[in-house]
Order: structure tokens, then C-alpha cells, then sequence
């Protein structure tokens, strides 16, 4: 009696602090959370959102409703139903149900603690979960979206028929008839703004209901900044606590990646390779741009930025950069006028001056998303070039009329990043094991490439091994992937993997059983691919401890391209929990 | 007139500074209504001095401060910052963030380079002046009745453009998620150097955009196909024709056009076989596209977004032209000519001149009465800029007579 009595207060309490399925995550949860829940909690969530970023990243489900099947069906094969129902916005009241709410608020709250300590970790959470909001909202129900609005006080009302007719007659059929509108000053609305999505007049934007999550999400965005901001000054302390610090650390690496921002001393570039390199190793886009600096001895702003972050990135040393841009610029103008206007910028992004920062060069998506006016010479030459100009850039490049035709239908279906690996490939006769996604990457993985194209006969060899592997049935379809026989050789051509080994000083062995994780995760049923769960490679130290690293999902495709081949080991058994974080 | 030379630039600038530049209204302009005194003080200027020396994040407690410190270094330009949460002199020594900010624009005849036939890079005529006047009359309005900004102000940037500098309070304090917003609204031309087309409309066309349209309307034959003779020669044949999507199309046209002599005839036979066509399934507007590629304002729109971007403050003197960078009234943009815009010796000469008339007819004694800037042809502008502060001030007057009812209501 008294066990099913404080059941139900416990459930009441929850219900009472958590009435909606959706959160602007105002209050941090207050009971008290085990450290197993911690660290599920963290995990899980971190899936829901990866899964999310992956479906964004491939751009193939176009409209939300997409979005959400899509969606919910890779979390069922997660096993994640809970984070399914709560997403469709389906939660009744029973008792996991209410869990599920908790657990939303709480691991919400704790990936703040994982993702606030740079700006780039803190940028990708809040885009992560931004979208994961704004594909809840759509699935809400009327009813509980009424419910939302009230109990976060964003009470609206709609404009009056005087006022509509008014805005009618002025927005030239932008504004319709038999539909509510509410108005709201025009900075709510940002991103409809942007777009000129919608009407403004005296400083107020006319919005359909529909489009009230535009309103929600800029709520939602700045609060969160701005959490995010005062959790990475509070961190410190957190970072105290020994307890939470594997699974604060862990995980935060799972998702760093490579930030190309450093350069070591070994991978200096001199300014006389420049040239060559530029041929022989940049991405178009950074091509594009060395190529228009040389002819019009100029760059604009967005242009210098992407191009000199870039060349930062891939070694070459801030006196050189400094020569470089100079004896470009003072072609068309003089010493003084550089120094004095230009030389500023350049040091900046080097972290000299200002707030010293050391800024990281620009991945493709920020490349990709980047706004490009009438006469930018930035951007990304896939996405930005219009057709005419792609194909004769490619042509130049001497890429074949039936290369160009496969690249421009990836370009059609938006996979700019697909075709630039697609790019490379050409170029450099081998395989990547990661597509590309950042243009100092692209460098990096084409200067790997040794000289004359062994690798090409290495490759092919090796893709119908390949081939002959992966279409064993049994293996790939069972669902049980740990049966799975994992067999690894590596080749030259993989010097991603040698490269982590190096870096980790990992055994083969160990190595193995950590892509084997990997590999796991990646189903691929038939021709479709199905996206990875955590795109994570644990690797087990000499020292014991575990160091997570990070793959991006692009690359998870690549891989299984590749069947591992390691000899003596037949089975290797393993699952999450062995891996304990 | 232009009796101007780089060279003299040190010797006039002392007594510019001194007689001509408009310290009062200037100060009450950055004081914005003296509500919050961090307003002026803490607002980085930065200075360029002769040969090329950068000052930067200086500030200035008063009016009296920032004159003295211009009449003592004489900067050939001044650069107008942001407002900081301290003091720019000690950055170093707390917390140092943008608090506001005006929002800028700014628009430079280079960017017009692709469309315009008279000059280049930085040469101006009053041909080409013509982008800046439609420029101008599109941003103004969208800034005005789009999104309700009342304080604007309108530059002269000295040579080859213009400046505009949003005032109203909530312009100064947006955010820098609000400016790009703002800014990519007004820039409709898109795509940059390597796409030919950089406009694509949906119908409905956006009311701001057909506001554009309206203005640049009555303006496109004038400046496109007559002053700048965009279809004048082969080249420029086929820089228009690779703005028609349709293959089909494009190549008639394309073909039609060469057989005719002038811009006019072959403006007339593309509306004409535009008209008449039946492939606009996938070009609907493309009258209006055209129309607004060729004479849509192109916007730096780098300058607008940030929060801390330095533009060169009114009054100015530009150091090549020796003009002055000033403010003009945007309902006149039409009369306005930067051909004549004065340089700063015709201003000193004109002072002179003045003076040395009223010494014959009154002698020495009333040479005070009379503001300097009124005895030149500068004062129109001065004006322009005191009706502005004026403006700006009135609503500060409202605000601070209101609030001193509300406190006193609160003492009951
Ligand atoms: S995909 Fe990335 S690397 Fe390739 S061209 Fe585009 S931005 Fe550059
Ligand atoms: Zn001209």
C-alpha cells in the first residue's frame, strides 16, 4: 500500500514538473539521477541526435513528415522506442511514459555539461537540438501545442480582420484571406525573415500558425546559447566531480573530430610548393579561390576568410601567409593600404590579434551553408557554381563527360560533399576511406597519396575481395552483427586506420575489435544503406583506459565498402557494455 | 573646384577640424539623448593618421575630450565602432563585449563593376551614380516601412559611395542573429562569381521586392539601355542571354538580337519575343529578374552583419578626393551629385572668401556671429545631419518626460 502510494506521488510529482511532451528545458531536473541512468541517459540521447544530424546530413528526406518517419524508424531499430513515442509527440501518462520525460529533461541537461566547452561542440549541440525541437513541434498535436504554448506563457492571439485586410492589400497577395495570422516584432522570426518568407510591415512580421515554431525556435536558440555559455564558465567545477568525469570526457571526444585548426611543425608547407599544391591537392573550392586571388589580385572578405583559414590549416606559417597575400593584394594597391586594411585580418585569424582566438578553418557544411551574394567569390564551387560553370570547371580539370554527368547528379540530389569525394577519387586513382568533409582534410588525405597510382591496382583488387564478402547473406542480414566474422588486412590504401593506431599505440588486435564496433553499428542491408548508431571507435589503451574515436558518419558508408580481414581472429565478441565508458 | 591635392590634406585639416566640423551635433548624435552615458564614452573610434598610422579603440568621455584630441592629431579619417560594456582604452582590464551597435550598410560603386559601361573600379560618373540613387530609394523604404527604422542617416562615403547608418534603438541593439537576417533580406542578388543568374524569383513576387521593382521601373531604360548600353556590344549580348534559362530561348534571342543595331532595338525585341513566347514555363518572371540583376543594390553585406565592423564617420574628409563625406537627405537622392559633392579646400576658401567680404562691409566685430559651416556650401548638409539629430532627440524628449511622470507616480 504505502509502496503503491509513493509510486503514484512519484508519478504525480513528474507529471506535475514535467506536464508536456515538449520542452524548452527552462529547469534543470532536481531528483536525483544514478550514475548507470547518467551515463545511458547521455548515450542515448547523443544517438537520437547523430541519427538526426545524419538524416539532415544526406538531405534525402525532404519535407518534416519525411523527416519523422525516417526518423522514428531508425530510432526503433535502436532500439530507442522510448525517444520514438516521445518524438511523435505520443506520451500518455503511464508510468514509462513519464520516465521518458524525465529522462528527456535530464539528458538534455546533461549533454549541456558534455558540449558547452568549446564553440564548435557547443554550435553542434545547439544545431542538433534545435532540430530535434523543431521536428517535435511539427509532430504536436494541436491540442498539446496549445498546452505548450500556454504553460511557457508565448500566449498569442491572431490580428483582427481590420488589420489583416490592411496587411492584404499591402503584401500584394503575400497575405490570404481565411487565414489567422499573429503578428510579432520581425526579430522573432529570423530565419522567415531571411528567407523573405513572410510579410513584414512597420517593423512586424505577419505569421500563419504554422509558422509559429520559427517564433519558438529563436526562443529556444538563445536560450540555450546562452546556457550553454554560462555552463562552459561553470564547467570547471562539474569537472571536479570524478564520478561524471569519464563520461563527460569521453563522450565530448567522441564528437571532436578533427578540427584542422593546428598545424604542427612536421606538416609546415613552403610558400614555393603553393602553386603546385594548389594544383595538385586543394578541393575546387579552395582552387577556385587560389585561382581568382592570382588573376584579380583580390579577394573579398568571405573569400580572404575561407582561403586564408584554409592555407592556415594545411601549414603554412603566418609569416609566409603574410608574404603571400601581400605580394598579391599590392599588385592592384599599395604596400600602406594592405598592410593597413588587409594584414589586420589575416593575423587575426592566425590568433594574433583581437581576442586570439585561434580559428579553425571552415568545414565543407559551414562552406556549403555559407550565404554567397552577387560577386562573392567564396563558397563551394558544387553548390555554389551554377551548372554551366561546374561542368567547365570540372572539364578544365579534366574530369570525363560521363564523371561530370555522375557528379552533377549527386550535385542535383544536394550531395555536393558525395561528389567532391567523387572528385577526388578521380583525381588521385584510389578510394577514400572517408568522404569528404572538410576541404583541409581533403589536403591532408590527398598529399597521404603516394606518388604514381599503385594504389589503383590495390584498389580494385582489393573492392572485389570486397564484393565477394559482403554479399554473404547471413552475415549482414541476421541483425545479429556480433556472429559477425571480422577479418582485416591493411593495405597501404588505408592509412586512416595506420594513422590511428599510430596515434593510439593500439595493438592490431585491439584496433580490430574497436572497428569491428564500428562496423557493427553499420548495417547495410541490399544497396541501401542504413545509418550508424554511434559512429565511435573505442580504442583500449596500453595504459587501460579507453580514448574514443570519432568517425564521422560520411565514412561509415565508406567502410563498409571494405570487408576487415585479420588473420587467426574468427570471432570477436563484443558489445557496448564490455566497453563500459 | 577641384583645386584639391592629396598633398595639402595636413595643412587644411587643423582648420577644418577647428571651424567647419560639426562637433555639437556630431556629439549629440553619438550621445544618443545622454540616457546612458556609456553611449559616448564607451564607443570605440579609431583613427588613421597621415602615413598610414592606425589608432584604434579610442574613446572619449565628452565632447570637449574628443575635440581637443582631433584638433591635437588632426586624423585624416575617423572610424566609428561599436559601444562597449567598458571603456575601449581598458579592455585589457574588463569584461569587453559590443553592447550596440548602429546598423550599417554600405554600398560601393565597385560592386557594380559587371553591370556598369562607364567606368570602373573606383571612378565614378554621373551615369553610374544612377545605382547609388536607386540603391538608396530601395533600402531606405525597405528599412523604413518593411521594418519600421525611422532614424536614418544617408553618407556620402567621399568617393565612389554611399553609407547609411540605422539609429533607432532597436536597431542599435540587435543581435548578430538579427543583422544577417536583416541583411540577407535586402540581398536579393545571390550566388556569387561563378553564377551567371543571381536571381531567381517565386511568384507571388515578396512586396519588398516588388517595391524594388516600382522604383527601378521608371529608371531601367534610362540607365540600363541608354546610359549604360548593356546590350551595346556582342559580350554584353551574351552576359544577358546566359540569364535566360531556357536553352531554346536564349539561343533566338541570342540570334534576333544580333541582327539589330542599338540596346533600345534589342531590349524592344527581347520583351517583345518574350512576350510572345510560350517557353516560360520555368521563367515566369524574368522581365523582373532581369531588371533587378542589372540595378538591385548590392550590398557589402559583410559590414551589416557584424556587430563590431568600423565605418568611416560623416563629415569626414576623404583623403584622394578630398571631399567630404556627407550626409544627404534620401528623399533627394535624385539631385544628389557626387561630382560636386565640396572638397575641403573649396570649404576653407569659401570661409575665407566670406569672411574677407564682411570685413569690408562691417569691419572686424561680428565675424563670431556667423557659424562657420553656414558661410560654405557645406551648410545644407550640416542641416540635413542637425535635422536628423534633431529627430533623434525628440523621441529621447518624449521618452525622458515620460519617465519622469512614471517616477513620480511610483513615490505615492
Ligand atoms: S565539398 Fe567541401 S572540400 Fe569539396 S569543394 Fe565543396 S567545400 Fe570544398
Ligand atoms: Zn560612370
Amino acid at each position: 500500500m504505502n509502496f503503491l502510494k509513493t509510486r503514484r506521488s512519484k508519478k504525480a510529482q513528474v507529471l506535475v514538473q514535467y506536464p508536456c511532451d515538449l520542452q524548452l528545458y527552462k529547469t534543470p531536473p532536481t531528483e536525483e539521477i544514478s550514475l548507470t541512468d547518467f551515463d545511458k541517459y547521455a548515450i542515448n540521447r547523443l544517438k537520437v541526435l547523430r541519427a538526426m544530424e545524419q538524416l539532415t546530413l544526406k538531405r534525402t528526406a525532404s519535407t518534416n513528415d519525411e523527416l519523422k518517419t525516417a526518423l522514428v524508424a531508425e530510432l526503433k531499430k535502436q532500439s530507442l522506442n522510448g525517444y520514438a513515442k516521445l518524438i511523435q509527440g505520443n506520451l500518455g501518462d503511464s508510468e514509462d511514459d513519464i520516465l521518458m520525460r524525465r529522462e528527456d529533461i535530464a539528458s538534455h541537461f546533461i549533454l549541456r555539461l558534455v558540449y558547452c566547452r568549446t564553440e564548435d561542440l557547443r554550435r553542434w549541440l545547439l544545431l542538433r537540438e534545435l532540430d530535434l525541437f523543431k521536428l517535435r513541434w511539427h509532430c504536436l498535436a494541436p491540442a498539446k501545442r496549445k498546452q505548450f504554448l500556454e504553460l511557457n506563457n508565448l500566449d498569442y492571439s491572431v490580428i483582427s480582420d481590420e488589420d489583416r485586410n490592411e496587411a492584404i492589400m499591402k503584401s500584394k497577395g503575400l497575405v490570404k484571406h481565411n487565414t489567422d495570422y499573429y503578428k510579432v516584432h520581425w526579430s522573432e522570426v529570423c530565419d522567415l525573415v531571411r528567407s523573405r518568407k513572410v510579410f513584414l510591415m512597420d517593423g512586424f512580421a505577419f505569421i500563419t500558425s504554422s509558422e509559429i515554431i520559427s517564433v519558438l525556435t529563436s526562443h529556444f536558440r538563445s536560450h540555450l546559447a546562452h546556457c550553454l555559455s554560462i555552463a562552459a564558465r561553470k564547467i570547471d567545477n562539474i569537472d571536479d566531480d570524478t564520478r561524471l568525469h569519464p563520461t563527460l570526457h569521453n563522450l565530448h571526444n567522441a564528437y571532436a573530430g578533427e578540427s584542422y585548426a593546428k598545424t604542427t611543425s612536421t606538416d609546415q608547407i613552403s610558400l614555393e610548393s603553393l602553386e603546385a599544391l594548389s594544383r595538385k591537392s586543394f578541393p575546387l573550392c579552395m582552387q577556385q579561390l587560389h585561382r581568382t586571388l592570382r588573376s584579380e589580385h583580390h579577394l573579398r572578405h568571405g573569400a580572404r576568410q575561407q582561403y586564408s583559414l584554409f592555407l592556415k590549416g594545411i601549414g603554412l606559417s603566418l609569416e609566409d601567409a603574410m608574404t603571400f597575400w601581400r605580394s598579391e593584394f599590392t599588385k592592384k594597391m599599395d604596400v600602406d593600404k594592405f598592410d593597413k586594411n588587409y594584414a589586420y585580418n589575416i593575423r587575426h585569424n592566425y590568433g594574433q590579434e583581437g581576442k586570439r582566438t585561434n580559428y579553425t578553418p571552415y568545414s565543407c557544411n559551414k562552406i556549403i551553408m555559407s550565404s554567397v551574394g552577387a560577386g562573392d567569390q567564396h563558397g563551394c564551387p558544387f553548390r555554389h557554381n551554377d551548372q554551366a560553370s561546374l561542368k567547365s570547371l570540372l572539364q578544365t580539370n579534366g574530369v570525363s563527360s560521363a564523371d561530370i554527368s555522375e557528379m552533377m547528379e549527386l550535385v542535383s540530389k544536394n550531395n555536393y560533399q558525395m561528389a567532391c569525394t567523387k572528385y577526388f577519387e578521380l583525381k588521385h586513382g584510389r578510394e577514400l576511406l572517408d568522404a569528404i568533409r572538410h576541404p583541409n582534410q581533403y589536403f591532408s588525405e590527398s598529399v597521404k597519396t603516394p606518388a604514381g597510382n599503385v594504389a589503383i591496382a590495390q584498389t580494385t583488387a582489393n573492392q572485389k575481395g570486397a564484393k565477394g564478402e559482403n554479399k554473404d547473406p547471413n552475415k549482414m542480414d541476421t541483425g545479429d552483427d556480433f556472429g559477425m566474422k571480422v577479418v582485416l588486412t591493411l593495405k597501404p590504401w588505408m592509412p586512416k586506420l595506420r594513422h590511428q593506431m599510430e596515434k593510439f599505440k593500439c595493438s592490431l588486435l585491439q584496433f580490430v575489435r574497436s572497428l569491428y564496433m564500428h562496423i557493427c553499428s553499420v548495417r547495410q542491408t541490399a544497396e541501401k544503406l542504413h545509418w550508424i548508431s554511434f559512429a565511435s571507435v573505442y580504442v583500449k589503451q596500453k595504459s587501460g583506459s579507453i580514448l574514443s574515436v570519432f568517425i564521422h558518419p560520411i565514412s561509415a558508408y565508406k567502410y563498409c565498402k571494405y570487408t576487415a580481414r585479420v588473420e587467426g581472429e574468427t570471432k570477436v565478441k563484443l558489445n557496448f557494455s564490455d566497453l563500459k565508458l | 573646384m577641384s583645386n584639391y591635392h592629396p598633398d595639402s590634406l595636413s595643412t587644411l585639416l587643423p582648420i577644418y577640424y577647428k571651424r567647419l566640423f560639426p562637433h555639437g551635433p556630431f556629439f549629440r548624435w553619438l550621445s544618443y539623448g545622454n540616457v546612458d552615458t556609456r553611449c559616448f564614452a564607451n564607443r570605440e573610434f579609431s583613427f588613421t593618421l597621415e602615413h598610414d598610422i592606425y589608432l584604434r579603440y579610442q574613446s572619449f568621455s565628452n565632447q570637449e575630450e574628443f575635440e581637443k584630441e582631433i584638433a591635437k592629431i588632426c586624423p585624416h579619417k575617423i572610424d566609428i565602432g561599436a559601444v562597449y560594456s567598458c571603456r575601449p582604452k581598458y579592455r585589457n582590464q574588463y569584461v569587453f563585449q559590443v553592447i550596440e551597435k548602429e546598423l550599417v550598410f554600405d554600398i560601393d560603386m565597385t560592386d557594380y563593376d559587371d553591370v556598369r559601361t562607364c567606368c570602373s573600379g573606383a571612378d565614378v560618373c554621373t551615369k553610374c551614380w544612377k545605382f547609388m540613387v536607386i540603391a538608396c530609394k530601395i533600402i531606405d523604404a525597405a528599412l523604413r516601412e518593411d521594418f519600421g527604422f525611422q532614424h536614418i542617416l544617408w553618407v556620402f562615403s567621399g568617393r565612389r559611395g554611399v553609407h547609411c547608418w540605422v539609429c533607432d534603438e532597436s536597431a542599435r541593439k540587435l543581435n548578430n542573429l538579427a543583422r544577417p537576417a536583416i541583411a540577407e533580406y535586402l540581398q536579393v542578388l545571390s550566388g556569387g562569381e561563378n553564377q551567371a543568374k543571381k536571381v531567381t524569383l517565386i511568384s507571388p513576387i515578396h512586396p519588398s521586392i516588388q517595391r524594388a521593382l516600382n522604383f527601378i521601373e521608371p529608371l531601367f531604360d534610362e540607365v540600363c539601355i541608354k546610359d549604360q548600353d548593356i546590350l551595346g556590344t556582342d559580350d554584353r549580348i551574351r552576359k544577358f542571354t546566359a540569364l535566360i534559362p531556357d536553352d531554346e530561348f536564349r539561343n533566338s534571342v541570342g540570334t534576333a538580337m544580333l541582327s539589330l543595331r542599338s540596346s533600345k532595338e534589342r531590349w524592344q525585341k527581347f520583351l517583345q519575343m518574350y512576350q510572345s513566347t510560350s517557353q516560360k514555363r520555368n521563367c515566369k518572371c524574368l522581365v523582373e529578374e532581369i531588371k533587378l540583376q542589372y540595378t538591385y543594390p548590392r550590398l557589402d553585406i559583410h559590414v551589416t552583419k557584424g556587430m563590431n565592423h568600423l565605418l568611416k564617420s560623416p563629415f569626414c574628409v576623404h583623403p584622394k578626393t578630398g571631399k567630404i563625406c556627407v550626409p544627404f537627405n534620401p528623399k533627394a537622392v535624385d539631385k544628389f551629385d557626387p561630382t560636386t559633392v565640396p572638397t575641403i579646400s573649396t570649404l576653407i576658401e569659401e570661409v575665407g572668401e566670406y569672411d574677407d567680404k564682411q570685413k569690408k562691409i562691417l569691419g572686424d566685430a561680428d565675424k563670431a556671429r556667423v557659424k562657420d559651416y553656414k558661410k560654405t556650401s557645406v551648410y545644407k548638409n550640416v542641416n540635413v545631419f542637425e535635422e536628423f539629430v534633431r529627430n533623434l532627440e525628440a523621441i529621447w524628449k518624449g521618452k525622458n518626460v515620460k519617465i519622469g511622470i512614471s517616477d513620480q507616480s511610483m513615490e505615492f
